[in-house]
């Protein structure tokens, strides 16, 4: 699971969860590999995206790797933000752990990069 | 609960027939318009573009696949638009093998995998651009909490599609021979109900949807959809012929006794083979669709 993706996980189906956002992570495994630089991508990305989670999420991590934690308004054209903003949200993989409930502390594994967000039953 | 007993049902059909499928169907597990001369892949990934199409996808929109089996239509997709998919299924062995595939197809970075339930699902409110089911949301014990959940989760102004399964217009409630074919498609595959037009329409209106567009692809399909269940003799077509029907039958009966095969296969085997009969039946009754097109809009102005 990319940070992208951590980006729009809640846990706010659980009953009694308001906000459910963001979700906090403890990894075991994070695998960093390259995927390809596309600035164009990364920049229509940006905007649709929680920033602050974005950053909190890679700092809990340990892997911000020297993103800024402020969007600059000429983000655009600064080529080496983007290109520290495509590593953090594309190349960084958690591959297992667990996603945390940042309400009710309920965690939810992730196995194989694949976030587990089933409840049981009576948690709905 | 209902809704439980029908997850739990789409789980144990799913978790049997998924080799089952991507060894007879490929990795899209749905039926598709076809032409005369047309190659079953490539009316399958037509029936995928066409939902790029009305969705209007732009490369660099976030996308959301709900119900999205092994991945094929999401790859596929994500290929196409060069947009961010993001596939929900609630089946495990599905979505293992949907991130396995895609690895394997290098689209990694354009399509991510989330287990969870699609009537209540974990993602932000207003995040996607887009979002599509392909013959999936038929699998919901109620189809309004799907259409509640999509409506949420776009952004103001974001395109939904689906396509439905559901029992035409031509279906007749107080007909035996009618009752019979959906009943032995609910059977078959793991159904709790099949919707009606009607039904659908009104999950769509009544969350908010403005209804852009409906057409009962069916209609546009020279070659019935349900040909591809019927006798051919092409080597490729084997499998799901009745012979080889039978020959893998067969095969799989002699492989499960020698403890080769998960024990059940040829159970769900021949659940499989009667499904498909059944929808066979109902397409050519005229009595059922698996094609049903939706594309609706959340209304408001688009945002980022
Ligand atoms: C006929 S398959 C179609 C899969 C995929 N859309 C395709 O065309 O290849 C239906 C899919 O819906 C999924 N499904 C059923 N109920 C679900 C639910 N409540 N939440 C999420 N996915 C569900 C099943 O696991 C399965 O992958």
């Amino acid at each position: 699971m990319k940070l992208l993706t951590h980006n729009m996980l809640t846990s706010s189906i659980i009953k009694g969860v308001k906000k459910g956002f963001p979700l906090g992570i403890a990894a075991t495994d994070i695998k960093v590999s390259e995927v390809d630089f596309n600035p164009d991508f990364i920049k229509k990305m940006i905007p649709k995206l929680e920033w602050s989670a974005i950053c909190e999420a890679a700092e809990s991590i340990g892997h911000l790797d020297g993103l800024p934690k402020e969007l600059a308004p000429d983000y655009e054209t600064d080529e080496d933000f983007l290109k520290k903003a495509h590593h953090v949200i594309m190349e960084v993989e958690i591959k297992e752990g667990d996603l945390i409930c940042p309400e009710t502390g309920r965690k939810f594994p992730i196995k194989n990069g694949i976030p587990n967000m089933l409840l049981k039953e009576d948690e709905v | 609960m209902r809704q439980d007993n029908s997850s739990d049902l789409a789980n144990q059909y799913y978790d049997l027939a998924t080799d089952f499928f991507e060894y007879g169907w490929g990795e899209s597990f749905h039926f598709a318009t076809m032409h005369k001369g047309e190659s079953f892949e490539h009316a399958i990934a037509k029936h995928e573009y066409r939902i790029a199409l009305k969705l209007r996808i732009e490369p660099g929109e976030k996308v959301l696949d709900m119900g999205c089996g092994v991945g094929g239509p999401a790859r596929n997709i994500a290929t196409f638009t060069e947009a961010e998919i993001t596939g929900l299924n609630i089946n495990d062995y599905q979505i293992q093998r949907a991130r396995e595939l895609t690895k394997a197809a290098g689209v990694d970075h354009l399509c991510e995998f989330v287990k969870g339930d699609f009537c209540k699902a974990p993602l932000e409110s207003e995040t996607f651009d887009k979002a599509y089911a392909i013959e999936a949301s038929c699998h919901a014990a109620d189809l309004s909490k799907v259409y509640r959940e999509a409506y949420r989760m776009l952004k103001p102004g974001g395109l939904f599609a689906s396509y439905e399964w559901v029992m035409t217009d031509k279906y007749d409630p107080t007909n035996p021979y009618h009752k019979q074919l959906k009943e032995e498609i609910m059977l078959g595959d793991g159904l709790p109900d099949i919707n009606s037009i009607e039904t659908v329409l009104h999950a769509v209106k009544s969350n908010g949807f403005e209804l852009l567009e409906t057409a009962d692809m069916v209609e546009h399909s020279p070659v019935p959809w349900y040909s591809v269940m019927q006798p051919r003799w092409t080597l490729a077509d084997f499998k799901i012929t009745p012979l080889g029907r039978w020959l893998t039958h067969v095969a799989l009966m002699g492989l499960e006794l020698v403890g080769f095969a998960p024990s059940g296969s040829v159970k769900v085997h021949r659940t499989l083979c009667k499904g498909a009969d059944s929808l066979v039946n109902g397409g050519k009754e005229g009595v059922f669709s698996p094609m049903f097109l939706v594309v609706a809009r959340k209304p408001g102005k688009p945002t980022q």
